[in-house]
């Protein structure tokens, strides 16, 4: 069947039928390149997403005190009250599926303008007091020296970990390690540089804070036992919710506030922004398959259509050759040869312009959302394209057989007869 | 070479059936030089489709050289049509997007003949015919007895036992129709059983034998 004769065959009439066979082929490459690109979008948005989680556990959460709601035990509805170094060794030892806790406090709250100064040089930044667990929860990258330690924490080390923008403003590019800079009025030494490896910023952009020791900055900043707030993980396999549930608990008979106060205690679970996230993602996902299989299967179907309208057309032609002597099989293979044919020419053409406008795409927008909530580059997925060209061919071959059964029924006296 | 005996036929069209062909028996000898007459509708070409294998019968017997030619699968009518017979339509029925040339060598495809030697053999049947210089021609870039002569170029093509033309000169002015005729005559010469229908009595009279046909009946056969 694979001589050169039937290739030139089949050659000579897809050919001499121009028009349709452009048609055909054109439903085909449209199929194929709305799939291809409608699965390269959503890969892209997906890794968008997941770039934001990168390194974070998902399985976190944040708590920070408000004021309460509901009056009880004497005291009025309304009242502050604050979380302390007490509470946090306490949730430690009482809550068993608890991972990881890092409290956190925040230096000045005052915009007191500029609060960081180097020399000649100045610039208003976020300070945040944290323990090494924080990067733990929420990573960092250190592009230079090193993070914070427990020792850093344990002799109150007058150290700093600063943003990199902070560098770039500050020491105009130079090596700031080891430099003393100014912190609202106290001398810091500079231990190493921040990369934020998330667009996702827990009360500030890690690019402009400066984190330095939670104890150090709660001594110096004389904020007694006080803790602003809170991040924490869950053991694996257990759900962050449950532990938040039993801290909440805690926190509440600890500071004699109302079991009922849903308001007093604020917090935000990663989880479940992450599981709604993935939700969102999920929908993308599902609806470019359906969208882009549908598009194929509608060029399939045009495929078998036009080859359909194609063997109405060529009655006559297909009775002439079946009166010189043509072995039905001969005409039949001959249809389903032209319709697979011009399925994987097509689809071919499909994949490569798809993955082509793909790759013109991620170029433009890898910088254009490089700090937009989703950094999204679209990417082609060539196994799923590859797949997609072998359902196309079976299509094709499908869509071809209905027509060439058809060819082939009529018989050859009533094909010659037609007009 | 053809034996028909008691053959009928009728078509079906929705429920009413029309009996075409009523009973006929017929024997054309090889090297015969035959021509089928009637008036329009008597039943012409459903005997000579029949006897192309394009068509079935309903009733009786064919031989053709021999072989009985009954409920034959549709490849094996293919390939009888394709080794034993060759055919002359009235409108020419040449394949509109290949060239002289190719269409000749069409029959030889069929027959798994190689590329290089089915081309030189459909020029030579094109020199036969007189058209070796429009080999690259389109079909419609030749006149309508040029066309004929492709045609009976293509049905001579794969060596047949015998030619069936259907009205080969039915589209034909006068002096084209003559020339056609000469050319079947002189391949009829060459010992090749020919059948033609036609309904002109001076193409007939060009037979050896004329099968007068009258509403799916042999009326007579006159021989010249
Ligand atoms: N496919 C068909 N279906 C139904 N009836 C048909 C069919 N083919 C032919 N007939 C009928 O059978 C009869 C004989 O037709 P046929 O074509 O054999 O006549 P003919 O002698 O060749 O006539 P003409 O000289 O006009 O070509 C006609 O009445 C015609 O209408
Ligand atoms: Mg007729």
């Amino acid at each position: 069947m694979f001589n050169r004769d039937n290739w030139i065959e089949i050659w000579s009439t897809i050919k001499s039928n121009k028009l349709r066979s452009v048609l055909t082929a054109f439903g085909v490459f449209w199929g194929i390149f709305i799939l291809i690109i409608m699965l390269g979008a959503s890969k892209g948005f997906e890794d968008g997403l997941n770039e934001n989680f990168e390194g974070i556990a998902t399985n976190s959460a944040f708590m920070w005190s408000q004021s309460s709601s509901i009056p009880y035990k004497g005291y009025n509805a309304g009242r502050r009250w604050t979380i302390n170094n007490y509470d946090i060794k306490s949730i430690k030892t009482l809550v068993p599926d608890l991972d990881l806790i890092a409290p956190r406090l925040q230096g000045s709250f005052n915009d007191s303008g500029e609060n960081v100064v180097y020399g000649e040089m100045k610039g208003s930044y976020s300070v945040f007091g944290d323990y090494p667990e924080y990067f733990q929860i929420i990573p960092i990258d250190i592009t230079s020296g090193r993070s914070l330690n427990q020792r850093d924490i344990d002799e109150e080390r007058k150290v700093c970990v600063i943003g990199e923008d902070i560098v770039e403003e500050i020491f105009r590019g130079t090596d700031p390690i080891d430099e003393y800079i100014e912190v609202d009025n106290v001398y810091f030494k500079i231990v190493g540089v921040a990369h934020p490896k998330t667009q996702m910023n827990i009360g500030s952009n890690p690019k402009s804070t400066v984190y330095i020791p939670f104890t150090t900055l709660q001594k110096t900043y004389g904020y007694g036992n006080e803790v602003h707030f809170f991040c924490f993980t869950a053991k694996k396999d257990v759900m962050v919710e449950e532990v938040e549930e039993d801290i909440k608990a805690f926190l509440l008979k600890q500071h004699d506030l109302s079991p009922e106060d849903t308001k007093a205690i604020g917090g935000f679970n990663m989880q479940k922004e992450f599981i709604k996230l993935n939700g969102v993602y999920k929908g993308v996902s599902f609806l470019s398959w359906i969208v882009g299989l549908g598009t194929l299967l509608a060029g399939i179907i045009g495929v078998g259509n036009i080859m359909l309208i194609v063997i109405k057309e060529r009655t006559k032609e297909i009775g002439i050759k079946r009166a010189l002597g043509a072995q039905s099989k001969m005409i039949r293979n001959q249809i389903l040869f032209e319709s697979a044919i011009l399925t994987v020419f097509a689809g071919f053409f499909g994949l490569f312009f798809s993955v082509a406008f793909l790759e013109l795409v991620s170029m433009i927008s890898d910088e254009a959302t490089k700090d937009a909530f989703i950094h999204f580059v679209p990417e082609a997925n060539l196994r799923m394209g590859l797949a997609a060209l072998v359902i196309l061919i079976l299509g094709g071959i499908f869509a071809g057989l209905f027509p060439a059964s058809r060819a082939t029924s009529i018989k050859p006296i009533d094909a010659l007869r037609d007009e | 070479m053809i034996k028909l005996h008691n053959i009928h036929k009728s078509y079906h069209v929705g429920k009413e059936s029309l009996h075409v062909l009523k009973g006929i028996d017929l024997h054309i000898k090889e090297g015969e030089l035959v021509s089928i007459m009637g008036s329009s509708g008597s039943g012409k070409s459903t005997l000579l489709n029949l006897v192309g294998l394009l068509d079935n019968y309903d009733e009786g017997t064919y031989h053709l050289d021999g072989n009985l030619m009954k409920n034959l699968t549709e490849n094996q009518a293919a390939y009888y049509r394709n080794r034993f017979l060759g055919f002359v339509f009235q409108s020419f029925n040449l394949i509109s997007f290949k060239n002289a040339q190719e269409n000749v060598a069409l029959p030889l495809y069929y027959q798994g003949v190689k590329r290089e030697e089915r081309n030189a053999i459909a020029l030579e049947y094109l020199d036969k015919v007189g058209l070796k210089p429009w080999a690259e021609h389109m079909p419609n870039e030749l006149s309508g007895g040029q066309k004929q002569r492709v045609a009976i170029a293509r049905a001579l093509a794969s060596k047949p036992k015998l030619i069936l033309a259907d009205e080969p000169t039915g589209a034909l002015d006068t002096t084209t129709s003559y020339e056609v005729m000469e050319l079947l005559k002189e391949i009829h010469h060459e010992g090749m059983t020919v059948v033609i229908v036609t309904h002109e009595h001076d193409i007939a009279e060009m037979t050896q034998k004329v099968i007068h046909l009258t509403d799916g009946i042999i009326e007579k056969i006159t021989e010249h």
